[in-house]
């Protein structure tokens, strides 16, 4: 029994997928000259990676669109965690898969467009994969603690721009979004001194907030929502081109003037290099029709304020293009460069 | 009275008929999976978690109660047969569990941690439902400087684990320290002594380096005296407790339920901790400290109720701070989330109905769990008589499923094997895995934390004395360093940790 956690609740998991593991090793050598048909296409158990553990954003957003996808085709879609390596391990397995749409990666910034500036030597390369569809994207907000006397954006770059030496800002970890995110502003506002601290996971870093170790920080509207309701955490900006339902008086980045800003993080599926068109165009068209279910949208955007792209797969791949070039700009800021 | 009406409120949801059997089937399946042996808390969680998905909320959160309780039990279990941690908690149970279990009480230790951990779990849901506000306040004041100092104070007190040689043990412990900071340099992100392997870029995983340095290195020297008596050919003394048995345990009980208590506030490392600070404790205060490490009763039922006594009280900064303690609190943090209840300062007030339903549904959870596990004592027993030749492939293969599992990872398989040869050298070298173990898991949050410290106070050390929790931990450690090098206690100490 390996981990595949759907098989649980999955009701036709089981027995399909013993079955479509011998059938899918004969096929598996035919897929490599013949491709697949789209009319066909999904007939025997689709898998998602995720490269995250159990619990948390990506496993969360992966679970929601494989039972949506399973709904909308009627077969059995998976999870299965390859967690590691900031993204790496479960990317350089799909990377290594057959080209025919029975294996997506659940991918977010890390593995859409860091890994390939963060890391010198990575296990696949960017044309591994073929872009699928952008789902959703997740938005940040940046925090401050009541103890720094500021309420707005404005007045926090005052503050920093005279005194920034004195104080820190904590992410999870270097070269996480948060703290990428946080240097692309200090350089587009200006430039500002203000340490970093590294912590490891998003946990311990609230913590450094509520603590005072921190003055600064960018986490997600969910984490920080109860903590700024609760007076404990003063909220600057968040990022997104509107207003986070769930926090409405908070005003977004670009309505303070910073435009550019994007935080959070995108998630969106790759596919394994040469999947054809049609089947990766049938499974963006699945997931928009998952994604428009209105119980996920009371749930998660309502509720979480997920926001839903559901692009094409032409698209996705624009979206790639830009965001890759910025993702560069990013890292290079940062200095989060590994080797 | 509020506290009265709280509980009140919780059980009238904890206890519908509906939800009694979410929580029993818990119970029932993480037991059931954790205690196979090498699949811990951790792979049985995260293989059941989906399951509690499509349930309702507060039916799916006290399964969950219910299937991490399980787990954790489960995890005890196999830490007492068969010498294999399934969370790093369990590690101080291996050291007089097992050793418990060669001399054929193993009953005698499965029944001790159950009824200890019941009435920690139910001490500890108390001190919840009493005082969770003012004690997260306090659980918030645990910065770098409190941590590293804590963490240090950990490291010197790991050296009571060991039964054998003072010199042995600290060689272990600096070993762990080393292995520990195997992975990505927490402050540039630059990888350490990874060889290229991607897989090793956030370290060695605990459950591989568990089961090889446990399990697997158990299971050779059991196959290199498998002419001699082993484990399984043990005659099995009677199941329940004899009366000098709870005449001992029941005090340690108590005393292990107080150090859990106080420990398990701290997020990130006070549930570990508390189980070998109240291992230390009852070393200590035995008339009989050169019974520990050959199967001392206390030496099981102190660290099982602190463990579980930490557990428990470490909801109180998850739920109100958001901070999971462990990984897999982690997990059933976020299971919360999808359930709906966003852990976080106003989850009482705002969802009073989940809040405390799931506290109740805790008790209740550690209730069933007494139920479930008293009458499958003697089944997990039995387990002994089965002939090694057939016991070893089963537990070896589980070792490999367990391992694989956490990660879908081959790799972790690898590492878990040669761990276990390793682990072998050590034992034919008179070397303890315990607080090997301890250094592996210390050594990372000591250095972490010792680094962002110094970030804060840019360079300054001051900041360790200047914070007043920190400078007591430290003026602690500096007691018990002094104590070591004092001649008169260390002919005490001697007496204390040399086998006899």
């Amino acid at each position: 029994m390996t981990r595949k956690n759907n098989d649980l609740i999955e009701t036709r998991g089981w027995w399909s997928r013993g079955a479509g593991l011998l059938s899918g090793m004969a096929l598996a050598t035919a897929m490599a000259v013949m491709p697949a048909s789209a009319q066909d296409y999904p007939d025997k158990t689709v898998t998602l990676v995720v490269p995250y553990n159990p619990g948390g954003a990506t496993d969360t957003i992966g679970r929601i669109v494989a039972d949506g996808l399973a709904k909308v085709w009627d077969q059995s879609v998976v999870v299965e965690n390859k967690p590691g390596a900031g993204s790496n391990i479960g990317a350089a397995y799909v990377a290594h898969q057959p080209a025919d749409g029975y294996t997506l990666l659940v991918a977010t910034d890390p593995a859409l467009v860091l890994n390939q500036w963060v890391y010198d030597d990575l296990p696949y390369k960017a044309s591994d994969f073929d872009p699928v569809t952008h789902l959703i994207n997740v938005h940040s907000i940046l925090v401050v603690p009541p103890s720094l006397g500021v309420s707005t954006l404005e007045e926090f770059v005052d503050l920093m721009k005279k005194d920034g030496s004195k104080y820190n800002y904590g992410s999870p970890g270097v070269g996480d979004g948060s703290h990428i995110g946080m240097e692309w502003f200090k350089n587009e506002a200006g430039g500002f001194e203000m340490t970093h601290i590294p912590y490891t996971g998003m946990g311990p870093t609230v913590q450094g907030m509520l603590s005072g170790d921190i003055q600064a920080l960018i986490v997600s509207v969910v984490t920080a929502q109860q903590h700024i309701e609760a007076g404990k955490m003063i909220p600057l900006a968040v990022s997104g081109s509107v207003r986070s339902p769930m926090l409405p008086d908070v005003p977004t980045f670009a309505e303070q003037g910073y435009p550019t800003i994007r935080l959070g993080f995108s998630a969106g599926l790759l596919a394994p290099a040469g999947t054809p068109l049609e089947v990766r165009t049938k499974i963006a068209d699945a997931a928009r029709e998952a994604l428009s279910d209105p119980a996920f949208r009371e749930k998660f955007v309502d509720g979480f304020g997920y926001e839903v792209v559901s692009s094409s797969p032409d698209e996705f791949a624009e979206f790639l293009k830009t965001e890759s070039e910025v993702a560069r700009k990013k890292v290079e800021l940062a200095g989060a460069k590994k080797n | 009275m509020d506290l009265l009406a709280n509980i009140m409120l919780g059980f009238s949801v904890a206890l519908t008929p509906e939800n009694l059997m979410y929580g029993f089937f818990g119970c029932l399946l993480g037991t059931a999976i954790g205690v196979l042996p090498g699949i811990g808390p951790i792979a049985t969680i995260s293989l059941l978690l989906p399951a509690t998905f499509a349930l309702p909320p507060i039916g799916g959160l006290i399964m969950l109660a219910g299937i991490y309780y399980g787990s954790q039990y489960g995890g005890s279990t196999t830490a007492i047969l068969v010498n294999m941690p399934g969370e790093s908690s369990a590690v101080v149970t291996c050291v007089d569990g097992y050793q418990m279990a060669r001399k054929g009480r193993a009953g005698a230790a499965l029944t001790i941690a159950a009824l200890g951990s019941f009435f920690a779990g139910t001490v500890a849901t108390l001190v919840i439902a009493g005082l969770a506000t003012p004690l997260a306040d306090i659980a918030v004041r645990f910065g770098p400087a409190e941590y590293t100092s804590l963490m240090l104070l950990g490291l010197l007190a790991s050296v009571v684990l060991a039964s054998g040689s003072f010199l042995k043990a600290l060689g272990m412990i600096f070993l762990g320290l080393l292995l520990g900071s195997v992975g990505t340099d927490v402050n540039s992100g630059m990888s350490r002594y990874t060889f290229s392997f991607f897989e090793l870029a956030e370290g060695i995983n605990f459950v591989p380096l568990a089961v090889g340095i446990f399990g697997i290195t158990e299971i050779l020297s059991n196959l290199e005296r498998r002419h001699q008596e082993t484990v399984s050919t043990q005659k099995v003394n009677r199941l329940w407790l004899s009366r000098k048995d709870l005449r001992q345990a029941a005090p340690a009980v108590g005393r292990g339920t107080i150090v859990g208590s106080i420990l398990g506030l701290i997020p990130g490392g006070g549930i570990l901790l508390s189980t070998f600070a109240a291992y230390a404790v009852e070393k200590k205060i035995s008339a009989h400290p050169e019974e520990f490490g050959h199967g001392a009763i206390q030496g099981v039922a102190g660290p099982e109720s602190a463990n579980n006594a930490a557990s428990q009280i470490s909801f109180i900064p998850m739920l109100t701070l958001g901070i999971p303690p462990t990984a897999s609190l982690a997990m059933m943090m976020w299971a919360m989330t999808i359930h709906g209840i966003q852990p976080g300062p106003l989850v009482m007030s705002a969802n009073p109905q989940l809040f405390w339903g799931l506290v109740a549904s805790m008790w209740v959870g550690n209730a069933i769990l007494v139920v479930l596990n008293l009458p499958l004592i003697g089944l997990w027993v039995k387990l002994l008589q089965v002939p090694y030749r057939l016991l070893f492939p089963a537990i070896l293969l589980f070792c490999g499923i367990g391992v694989y599992s956490v990660n879908n990872s081959a790799f972790d398989v690898f590492i878990a094997t040669l761990l276990g040869g390793f682990g072998y050298v050590l034992r034919k070298l008179g070397c303890e895995p315990a607080p090997f173990i301890l250094g592996f898991i210390i050594g990372p949050m000591l250095e972490q934390n010792l680094r962002r410290a110094m970030l804060i106070s840019r360079g300054d050390p001051s900041i360790f004395i200047e914070r007043p929790i920190s400078a007591v931990l430290l003026s602690i450690t500096a007691v018990m360093v002094l104590l070591l090098v004092v001649p008169a206690f260390r002919r005490t100490r001697q007496k204390a940790f040399q086998e006899d």
